[in-house]
């Protein structure tokens, strides 16, 4: 029932008959046959609209839609499956899926699937998105997405297919698999080239570390050898400091001043004053070219092989002298750069007659008393060069109040060039003044030189200056043969002997209690040593120990070592560091850079440790190794411009390991 | 000839005349129903004729067409009347094809009109009858 139609009588009861209740029913029966109708109508035109919106929609699909019976007769084709099989719906209309899309190939598989499904209701490939092939009407192959749903109307089954082209993205998939693929090619490539370069980096720093090593080793080496040589140097200029005469003899009528200053390094000047047999003078002032080592043995060399008097004592003339003695030295010794140069003077104090001759020699200057100046030149060359060289010399004669001065290139370095008056005015203060002031103008003539000389670069280079100054009045005679130069010298000499033979290695010694740390320092301290020193002196500090460095056995402690130092004790806030026994080279080490707090600790006390002392082993820092080696190369790249070249790129790495290491 | 005083004739008549009308062409459910109503009120001499549907949720019954024989007008009504407020009347509609109501302002002893109808309702008018509709 869906309702009811109500008849109402108003006024007096009524009595419905029974035609009327019929009549009324078959009313009923009219209004719900309307009520059907529209119902129904209503219904048609839903449905209706409902499968126009089906059509539109299948219409207008993206995808290929395919209705094919249970006989696989296709059914339904919409526009997106003519675009993409070929067929037009007319065409496809009454095909098998066989004729139109499906390959031959799978041709039975698709038969039995459907068997299957019909026989059992089931089928793998139904209600699931698939990849397929699927062919066209030309007969073209392609990817194919595919959904096949199962529609049951009545008793008869149809499948709905809907069916994607999915060329272009299986051609992108491909491509992005085939990128894939050469990325990752090109990864293991970069990555094995990656690898290479760290095995090749890692190789040439074994190189590096290899040749560093062997570079320190050198340099260790060349260290050691410089040392040797300075040592050497400096036991050559005690030598031949020893050949200069210590005490003036006794003269008449004259008197000699003698100023002496070797150079930085070991120099081949020499000069002699001496009486003969006969009471003659005779003085000369020689220098050997170059210096070191040949240049003092050549003056040696000179002194020995000279000759002032011939066999029954009689004074030979100074030509004589110089070309007799050229002929052995040239005979004896014969090699490129290797001469000397003499100027020499034969005097007789008696009769004031001066004989004078030159080997290539500074000009001697005779100042008369009357204030003439006279320059004695060259009378022949250097000894050494020309075996067969004859010699002139000067004669003249000395009157009282005339003075002579002989001297050596060193005293007027840097005045090459100038003329003669020039040099006469250079020495003029040397030759006036009063006779008693010798000594003083000569050194005040070397003042000049002093400080010319280390107002050049070359300071280092400074030659040795001699200087000889012959006055004809009775006076004092004065031989400055650089006595101060002559203690440093044979100080430092004995100290070096001493190192050598007593410390030829570093070592540091540890004895520690509870109340001491007692640190020895054997050898040289440098700054290899200079960390684990800091930090067992630290540890000492910080754990209230009384801290004792022995350096009575410490030969010398390089700028590290001793900023090491500085720093320890500038942190011993309650004096617990004793400091015992430093050499003298130290102790003028720690003066010379104004190590007053240093200083302060030094003590006399005794320097047995409080226990039994054990070798404190350790590896140098390796920042530190790093900086030496930086320095190592450095100093070697700065020995020839094929060094340069050849260690600009270690150099330029260790700076920049050092660097981003900092 | 008055319409109280219609012949049986005359009854068939109407229904071959709302059986051959137009509006089934046309498809207008309110058309016909104005027709039914109208033969309905003037064969059968009926002041008020009333078209109700039911509806199940919540069940209740609506009036979709109404016609009053003496003003002669349709109007679709739009009233209601719920299920829970009419039981007995509701039951009544289920169980039995008509019912009958020959005094419905003296006849208030019957419990199906009077469980159906509200005292103001029932003196509008004295006999009815409810014939339902079915599908």
């Amino acid at each position: 029932m869906i309702g009811i139609i109500c008849l109402e009588h108003v006024g007096l009861p009524r009595v419905w008959t029974s035609e009327e209740q019929r009549f009324a029913g078959s009313l009923a029966d009219v209004a719900s046959l309307a009520i059907a109708s529209w119902e129904r109508i209503q219904a048609q035109g839903a449905l209706r609209q409902s499968e126009e919106l089906t059509r539109e929609i299948i219409a207008h699909a993206l995808d290929a839609i395919v209705i094919v019976n249970e006989g696989g007769i296709i059914t339904d084709w919409n526009p997106r499956a003519e675009t993409v099989f070929g067929w037009t719906h007319a065409e496809a209309l009454g095909m098998t899926l066989y004729d139109s899309v499906i390959p031959p190939r799978y041709h039975e598989d698709h038969r039995k699937g459907m068997q299957r499904f019909l026989e059992t209701g089931e089928g793998p490939i139904l209600n699931k998105r698939i990849e397929i092939t699927a062919r066209d009407k030309g007969g073209r192959e392609f990817a194919a997405e595919l959904t096949i749903s199962p529609v049951r109307i009545g008793d008869s089954i149809a499948f709905s297919a809907f069916v994607r082209d999915i060329t272009d993205r299986v051609r992108a998939e491909l491509e992005v698999q085939q990128l894939n693929a050469e990325l990752e090619e090109r990864v293991e490539e970069r990555t094995s080239q990656l690898r290479a370069a760290v095995e090749e980096k890692e190789r040439l720093l074994d190189e590096l570390q290899a040749s560093s090593v062997e570079l320190v080793d050198r340099l260790f080496e060349l260290e050691h050898k410089s040392e040797t040589i300075q040592n050497d140097l400096e036991r050559a200029q005690v030598i031949q400091t020893a050949l200069l005469p210590a005490e003036p003899p006794l003269l008449d009528g004259v008197h000699v001043n003698v100023l002496y200053r070797p150079g930085m390094n070991v120099g081949g000047d020499l000069y002699d004053v001496r009486t003969l047999d006969d009471g003659s003078l005779v003085i000369y002032v020689a220098d050997a070219a170059g210096h070191g080592v040949a240049a003092a043995m050549l003056s040696v060399l000179f002194k020995q092989r000279l000759r002032t008097c011939d066999e029954g004592g009689q004074a030979l003339a100074p030509l004589e002298v110089l070309r007799l003695v050229n002929e052995k030295l040239s005979t004896d010794v014969s090699a490129r750069g290797l001469f000397l140069t003499v100027g020499y003077v034969h005097l007789d104090t008696k009769t004031g007659e001066m004989r004078a001759a030159s080997a290539g020699h500074t000009p001697m200057l005779l100042r008369r008393a009357n204030g003439e100046s006279i320059l004695l030149k060259r009378t022949g060359p250097a000894l050494g060069l020309v075996k067969e060289a004859e010699y002139t010399e000067h004669q003249l004669t000395v009157e009282p109040g005339d003075r002579l001065i002989l001297y050596t290139d060193g005293l007027i370095d840097g005045l090459e060039g100038t003329s003669n008056g020039e040099l006469l005015e250079f020495l003029a203060p040397a030759l006036t003044g009063d006779s008693s002031e010798g000594p003083e103008r000569l050194r005040d003539l070397f003042r000049k030189v002093d400080q010319r000389s280390k107002g050049n670069a070359n300071e280092a280079g400074r030659d040795d200056v001699t200087l000889l100054m012959l006055e004809a009045t009775v006076g004092p005679c004065h031989f400055d043969n650089c006595p101060a130069a002559d203690a440093q010298s044979s100080s430092r000499a004995e100290s070096e002997v001493a190192a050598e033979t007593d410390t030829p290695a570093w070592a540091l010694w540890i004895a520690e209690t509870g109340a001491e740390t007692h640190l020895a320092i054997r050898g040289p301290g440098s700054w290899i040593h200079s960390e684990i020193f800091s930090r067992l002196g630290h540890a000492a500090l910080d754990g209230q120990r009384r801290l004792t460095i022995d350096l009575e056995n410490c030969t010398y402690l390089d700028s590290a070592f001793l900023g090491t130092l500085h720093e320890l004790v500038a942190t011993d806030t309650k004096a617990n560091i004793s400091i015992l026994r430093p050499s003298s080279a130290v102790l003028e080490l720690f003066g010379e850079l104004g190590l007053t707090d240093v200083l302060k600790t030094i003590c006399d006390g005794p320097s047995e440790p409080p226990c039994e002392p054990a070798l404190v082993v350790h590896e140098p820092p390796a920042r530190a190794s790093q900086m030496r080696l930086l320095r190592a190369h450095e100093i070697l790249s700065e020995l020839s411009e094929e060094n340069r070249q050849r260690f600009a790129s270690v150099v330029e790495t260790l700076r920049a390991e050092l660097r981003n290491g900092s | 000839m008055s319409e109280e005083n219609s012949p049986f004739g005359q009854r068939e008549d109407v229904l071959g005349r709302l059986a051959k009308s137009g509006s089934w062409v046309r498809g207008s459910l309110e058309s016909i129903l104005q027709e039914v109503t109208e033969a309905a009120a003037h064969t059968m001499a009926i002041d008020r004729v009333n078209v109700w549907l039911f509806e199940k949720s919540p069940p209740r019954m609506r009036c979709i067409e109404h016609y009053d024989r003496i003003s002669r007008e349709h109007s679709p009504g739009g009233v209601e009347l719920a299920a829970s407020d009419y039981p007995i009347y509701f039951k009544a509609l289920d169980d039995q094809r008509t019912i009958v109501a020959h005094d419905a302002q003296g006849g208030s002893t019957d419990p199906r009109i009077r469980g159906g109808l509200s005292r103001r309702a029932r003196h509008h008018f004295n006999a009815r009858r409810t014939t339902p509709l079915w599908r």
